[in-house]
């Protein structure tokens, strides 16, 4: 039900961020006709919500962004790493491992001239990863006790596929907010042993498909060229 | 200023969507053996697979030392593994309907296992997989493996007699 939510509130800033667009008597001039394919800048984020989680003991993290505009299309990069430790109800479960994914957004107000966005787009995301757990289990037979385990999965790869809309929006000159939701699927981890791989740095719960995901970002832009 | 709500509400609504694995636990260390008999309708010769009820004097149990299960009548046993070994032993003492006679047959199964985090919540769990038949008393026609995933409420085997 919450995505539904989201996605009414991203339409309506959407819509909004169109609206106030209308009223301006005078439009920005646009040049589209030659070298409407080059890059005016490079937009270098961070997730603040990645940061936030990283308070608790039980995640440790961070990801930075990259974005860069031709025309309507952006090109992005995202790269972070990602450490839990989590209790279990009878255990630990601890990972680490680095993950980027790139894509293309496209960007539904294009004429805007603050360079907001609503955008639409699509990933394909890589994770280099370990994993270890700890736990007891209680035989079927009580007779055959309890059993300790201990597993893990030095070194795994796993990739998927995302698509991606949110906002960002210009608040002062030069600093974007940007939200964006996640769609995961497909993922694929390779590499592992008797310890089925669980999270995956970038993509999250790997049995489950698909995953939610979402970003609350931070930019500044760097403009190859002053107007 | 009314961005920025928008933006506030979007953390609160973004926040309320983050995935809540599910705990259900299906992982057991026990293998579910039913009994079934091929029946033939005399009048339209159609086959049917019905659950054929044994009397079991006993059953035992490698590394158990006494009889797992004793005089029971059942047309399906839920019988342990030992999740330290790697293969296990039944030795089902039947005897005939009649009483009159009375058989020993024993299987021999081997498995392999896996570890699967559930959720934070629910913990990790060994789940046992792979399962095959080693050796056994019963003929090859006479078994057959439905499942080679033990899982809670799952018949792994099914033997004909």
């Amino acid at each position: 039900m919450c995505r539904y939510i989201f996605s009414l509130l991203i339409l309506s800033l959407a819509w909004q961020l169109q609206a106030q667009e209308s009223p301006k008597p005078k439009k920005p001039r646009i040049d589209t006709v030659s070298n409407k394919y080059l890059p005016t800048g490079l937009r270098l984020g961070i997730d603040a919500l990645t940061l936030i989680r990283s308070k608790d003991n039980s995640f440790k993290g961070w990801e930075v962004n990259f974005d860069t505009d031709l025309y309507r299309y952006y090109v992005t990069v995202d790269y972070g790493y990602w450490a839990t430790n989590q209790l279990l109800g009878n255990g630990r479960y601890t990972n680490a491992g680095n993950y980027i994914r790139f894509g293309a957004d496209i960007n539904f107000l294009l004429k805007d001239p603050e360079k907001n966005m609503f955008f639409l787009g699509l990933r394909y995301g890589i994770s280099s990863f370990s994993e270890s757990v700890e736990y007891n289990n209680k035989a079927y037979y009580p007779g055959f006790g309890t059993q300790s385990y201990y597993q893990s999965n030095g070194s795994l790869s796993g990739h998927w596929i995302e698509i991606t809309t949110g906002l960002r929006v210009k608040i002062v000159s030069g600093f974007w907010m940007g939200a964006t939701a996640r769609l995961k699927f497909a993922p694929s981890v390779s590499g592992y042993g008797n310890l089925f791989p669980y999270d995956m740095p970038g993509y999250g719960i790997v049995e489950e498909a698909p995953y939610w995901g979402f970003n609350y970002q931070l930019f500044w832009r760097l403009p190859f060229k002053k107007k | 200023m009314t961005r920025f709500l928008l933006f506030l509400m979007m953390i609160l609504v973004g926040a309320s969507c983050f995935n809540e694995p599910d705990c259900i636990v299906t992982a057991t260390s026990s293998i579910k053996i039913d009994f079934k008999q091929t029946k033939t309708d005399k009048t339209t010769l159609l086959k049917s697979v019905v659950d054929s009820a044994l009397i079991l004097n006993y059953v035992k149990v490698t590394g158990i030392d006494t009889s797992y299960l004793k005089n029971k009548t059942t047309a399906t046993v839920t019988l342990p593994i030992n999740p330290k070994t790697n293969t296990i032993t039944y030795y089902l003492f039947r005897q005939s309907k009649s009483g009159a006679t009375s058989r020993l047959d024993s299987i021999q199964f081997s498995f392999a296992e896996e570890s699967r985090v559930i959720a934070p919540k629910c913990g990790a769990y060994t789940f046992f997989l792979d399962l095959k038949v080693v050796q056994t008393s019963f003929s090859q026609t006479q078994y057959k493996i439905t499942s080679t995933r033990l899982l809670k409420n799952t018949t792994n085997v099914q033997v004909y007699f």
